[in-house]
């Protein structure tokens, strides 16, 4: 059987979860039946169908969105912080089981932009609306509409790039980060699948576009009288193609056409990207058969299919190779992954009132950041380095800085801090009740909380032992615990019955969220 | 660059390494100013900071060439600084016009300045270029080991298994700050311990239990369940050794604020001062990637660039003035990198494009001071309107382990990959380096000397007063062979008799503590 074959294994909550975790931010149990009941197929194109576009963030001083207005926000460093907040609250959403964040994310990743630098909040927005509006549709319209969104332009220097004074930032990082990838250097200044000699001609190709600060902050303009109008001649590594330099208004638009047809044409472009595909969705690891297996034969459907991104999913997410149980639980949770996952798992609904909903996405945002996800702000244009950076890859994400960060956040949820409001003190005693069907038996208790929040690498019974010997009762008898949780059935109100079960309750998942268990999915 | 031209330009400063080999041992034990071995107790106490500049730094308005100012004024228009601004440090060169404390440090003989470090195909590329600075790989080799986390492996094998232990109670390295660099990445695991503020690590990762192990299966979620546990070990273990050293120590400068670099360089003065035996300690600063807006429209001397040299030039005066005041001045020397420089030419946005070379900055007492190699030609430039390299930057490197912690040629083989010639940056003959000096009048005498692998050995030594005695030795790295308590001994003259470590033959140190006293001998195992 071919790694891509379609699985057919059980389709079970492991193998659901699995799936939700990897295409959504949501882990908790309650969803991952919703899947699992529907059955792979249904469960797949359910999470590939293309999403209405999500109303834009509201300026809480007016009312209304402000990220049309045709010139640029005063103060607009607090702009950029909705924008963040309101992609932030689209991760929240348990109102459709969608992939459209994940992806969203993966193309921010992918053409990463950092908001500081583009320094307007509008663009930034747009950028976003822009990339979740191609996020299921073709790679390389895609790639057209980042290449003169006014946001990348702005990020990558593109809106200063004229014939006169060339600037090859944007065309560099096309080539080495966007689409073909650099390969090894042959000799200086050559990358085997392009040349500095190709960086200069697809900058003159690109010169030309222009961001108004005043005008709709949605597009970008074409300058015909700043553009290159000479022939570009690339090199050897696109067979010597020659772009025909072209004038009048659609120069801009036809030339980077022809320049995009060129670099798609070659075959490394659709292996650079889904070596990219898999490392967001399956595993950081490509060794020679997942290369041979996986990723030549996804390049070619990528390539037949015209770029279309769809059918290359829904091959993915159904193969027997992403169920693979070397696949599941092999990554570690993403900050976003990690804070998303937890706080919906714990069921803390967003707030409705706006004022306490920015509060406590502003404080989430700031942890990310502490996490060193910053949404919109990634460290620099090749994206986070948990998804390049070899031989770690994911677990950059974890060091002896970030895990306590980790822990200061579930801590939180327990006990309260200053970093999120009080309303976000998880109960647990109704926690437990909703998790398990009979709280009462700590075996049962232990294995739904599990089940729940680290469903993606299975204890050792040693270790749920240890749950409920050493830390729900405290070294005391295990058997004490149905009687402390019927005192507390019993006398609901009474605050040493309840301090009793709350207490121990607090204990036991303080330290499954400390777990190491508890970072993978 | 051609290889004739390097020699051409590197060739005054070049200083080959010192080859333990090439000498007559016995020679060199009674040479102190050629003995590398005099230094190997304060080698250990010896800190290297390293601060990166994140984004390629503009080194040509860094340390601008007065030599060639009106070249200067015409390539570089959009951003060139004025004469009259410039603060001069040489007859040729002067900094930026905001490191007026780097400046001041200049003038007390306490910066080192690299000219031209670059490395051979310079790779333009932010990621690749810092990867190759962090590992110290050739432009087309790919290493997943850092050059820091390759040196400390030699001094702590096996890390992280087994440590930490009484010897190293501390992690071999601290970066302050959420994200490892490559650079200390070792071959089994990152050398590096990550934080952000000694206080917060303490209290958050005391609350963890850890005895929940359960096996670990070879799988791939396996790997990563490892990890994560090692990751919790490991900070479990030096949160309260940190805390400690940050809280036995207080700052005694003043240092400036809005400055993320000052903030960090603060929490390290502390961990040395408080006696965190870490080796190195990783700081950065970021937003030196200037393509636009490097300068002011209206004035060159202002902007982003001058706002970044600024704080690195106050954070650094800062650190050492605080070093001074703690008293550890002497046991510290930090080293600036960036990915590589910019280019000749400024472009039209009032920036400046990825270049090759730029200087390096090495800053202590310690330093050899002024500047080393000559200003970069702007004429002269390679097929990219780039800088021609004089040094390579694992030359610096080279030097840095070399001089400053002692490695021995083969230990650079090793980390280096191969042989760079060094340059003199760290002094490191007696005269320079201070050292604990013995109290006692006379020094350790050692029979018989040289002597075969754990055959008796018989120390002589003076004691002032009387007290419990210890007799350690180390290897040439400074790694600790053998240690053991000979008991009290009497004032006056004594003779013990120990036997010789069992290691192979080779050079060691022998350290003799008893009470305020220090003796120390060099042993030759046959």
């Amino acid at each position: 059987m071919g790694a891509l074959d379609r699985y057919t294994g059980p389709w079970d909550e492991r193998h659901a979860g699995h799936l939700l975790r990897r295409t959504t931010f949501l882990s908790a149990r309650r969803f991952v039946r919703q899947l699992m009941d529907v059955g792979l197929d249904a469960a797949v194109e359910q999470l590939l169908a293309d999403q209405p576009t999500p109303d834009p963030p509201v300026d809480p001083a007016t009312g209304q969105t402000w990220v049309n207005n045709t010139t640029p926000q005063q103060n607009d460093a607090q702009y950029r912080l909705m924008v963040k907040a309101w992609w932030l609250e689209q991760m929240f959403r348990t109102d459709r089981l969608s992939i459209i964040e994940k992806m969203t994310l993966l193309w921010h990743n992918y053409f990463a932009t950092e908001a500081d630098t583009i320094g307007d909040s509008r663009l930034q927005y747009h950028h976003n609306a822009m990339l979740r509006r191609y996020a299921l549709g073709n790679l390389k319209e895609l790639t057209f509409r980042v290449t003169i969104d006014p946001g990348m332009l702005r990020y990558l220097n593109g809106d200063l790039n004229t014939a006169q004074k060339p600037n090859e930032n944007y065309a560099r990082e096309l080539q080495e980060l966007f689409t073909i990838g650099k390969g090894p250097e042959r000799a200086p200044g050559d990358y085997t699948h392009y040349t500095e000699h190709d960086v200069q001609q697809a900058a003159r190709v690109l010169t030309g576009w222009r961001v108004l600060r005043n005008g709709d902050p949605s597009t970008s303009v074409f300058n015909a009288n700043l553009h290159d109008r000479g022939d570009k001649q690339f090199s050897a590594a696109y067979g010597n193609r020659v772009i025909r330099g072209r004038t009048g208004s659609t120069a801009g638009a036809d030339e980077l056409t022809e320049l995009l047809d060129m670099i798609f044409s070659q075959e490394e472009t659709a292996r650079f990207f889904v070596r990219k595909l898999y490392r967001w969705f399956v595993f950081y690891h490509i060794d020679e058969r997942t290369e041979s297996e996986i990723i030549e034969p996804l390049a070619q459907l990528l390539r037949q299919s015209d770029y279309q991104i769809k059918p290359v999913l829904s091959v993915l997410l159904k193969s027997a190779h992403f169920y693979d149980d070397q696949n599941i639980g092999a990554m570690i949770k993403s900050p976003l992954d990690f804070i998303v996952m937890t706080m919906t798992t714990a069921g803390f609904p967003l707030p409705t009132n706006a004022q306490d909903k920015a509060r406590l996405l502003n404080a989430l945002l700031a942890i990310a950041a502490a996490l060193q996800q910053n949404p919109m702000d990634p460290p620099s244009v090749a994206g986070w380095p948990a998804y390049y950076q070899t031989p770690d890859y994911y677990r950059l994400w974890i060091n002896s800085a970030t895990l306590p960060t980790r822990y200061a956040l579930t801590d939180t949820i327990l006990f309260g801090s200053r970093q999120l409001p009080r309303s976000y003190i998880l109960d647990v005693l109704a926690f437990a009740e909703r998790t398990s069907n009979n709280p009462g038996d700590y075996a049962q208790l232990i294995a739904d909380l599990e089940q729940e929040l680290m469903p993606a690498y299975p204890l050792t019974d040693e270790q749920r032992d240890y749950l409920a010997r050493s830390v729900l009762m405290a070294g005391g008898q295990v058997y004490e615990w149905a009687q402390i949780w019927a005192t507390y059935k019993a006398n609901p109100t009474d605050p040493s019955a309840r301090g009793a079960a709350q207490q121990r309750l607090q204990n036991l998942l303080r330290t499954m969220f400390r777990m190491a268990e508890f970072q993978l999915m | 660059m051609k290889r004739r031209d390097f020699l051409k330009t590197t060739s005054p400063l070049i200083a080959l390494p010192l080859v333990l080999g090439g000498f007559p041992i016995g020679a060199m034990a009674r040479s102190r100013v050629l003995d590398p071995l005099w230094q190997i107790l304060s080698t250990t106490d010896r800190v290297l900071v390293l601060i990166q500049l994140n984004g390629g730094n503009d080194g040509i308005n860094t340390v601008v060439p007065l030599d060639q100012l009106s070249t200067y004024y015409q390539v570089r228009p959009q951003v060139a600084l004025p004469e009259s601004k410039l603060l001069r440090i040489t007859e040729t060169a002067a900094l930026h016009p905001a490191m007026s404390s780097i400046q001041r440090m200049f003038n007390d003989g306490m910066v080192a300045i690299v000219q031209g470090v670059a490395y051979p195909n310079t790779n333009l590329s932010h990621f690749r270029s810092t990867d190759i600075w962090m590992t110290a790989s050739d432009y087309n080799q790919y290493l997943s080991t850092g050059w820091m986390g390759r040196y400390l492996d030699t001094l702590y094998p096996n890390y992280p298994t087994g440590y930490p232990n009484d010897n190293a109670p501390d992690p071999p390295a601290v970066q302050i700050g959420a994200v490892m660099a490559l650079a200390l990445q070792g071959p089994l695991a990152s050398m590096g311990l990550a934080l952000q503020d000694p206080q917060t690590f303490y209290d958050i990762i005391n609350g963890t239990q850890s005895s929940i192990t359960g096996g670990i299966p070879d799988t791939r979620p396996g790997h990563e369940l490892a990890y994560l546990r090692e990751v919790e070990l490991k900070s479990q273990q030096y949160s309260t050794s940190i805390k400690e050293a940050a809280d036995k120590a207080q700052n005694k400068a003043t240092y400036p604020t809005n400055n993320t670099l000052a903030d960090q360089l603060k929490i390290v003065a502390r961990l040395i001062a408080g006696g965190l035996q870490s080796r190195v300690y990783l700081v950065s600063i970021g937003g030196f990637d200037t393509h636009s807006a490097q300068v002011d429209t209206t004035d060159t001397t202002l902007g982003t660039h001058a706002t970044l040299l600024g704080r690195l030039s106050d954070a650094v005066a800062a650190f050492f003035d605080d070093l001074r005041l703690l008293g550890i001045q002497d046991r510290v020397v930090a080293m600036t990198f960036s990915e590589f420089g910019r280019r000749v030419a400024s472009n039209a946005s009032n920036g400046t494009d990825h270049g090759t070379a730029a200087p390096m900055f090495v800053f202590g007492t310690q330093v050899i001071p002024g500047i080393h190699g000559t200003n970069p030609s702007l004429t002269e430039l390679d097929n990219n309107g780039n800088l021609q390299m004089q040094y390579d930057f694992r030359q610096v490197y080279s030097s840095i382990l070399a001089q400053w912690y002692g490695a021995d040629p083969t230990t650079l083989q090793k980390v280096m990959l191969k042989d760079f010639p060094t340059i003199p940056i760290i002094r490191t003959s007696t005269t320079s380096v201070e050292e604990p000096q013995p109290t006692a009048d006379t020094e350790l005498g050692i029979a018989p000397n040289p002597v075969a692998p754990g055959e008796p050995l018989d120390l002589m030594f003076t004691l002032p007063a009387a007290a419990a005695v210890e007799v350690e030795f180390h290897d040439t790295m400074g790694r600790l062979i053998t240690r053991s308590d000979i008991g009290y001994m009497p004032a006056g003259t004594n003779r013990t008799s120990i036997r010789a470590p069992h290691v192979a033959s080779g050079v060691l140190t022998c350290t003799l503590r008893a009470g305020d006293s220090l003796l120390r001998g060099t042993l030759i195992v046959r």
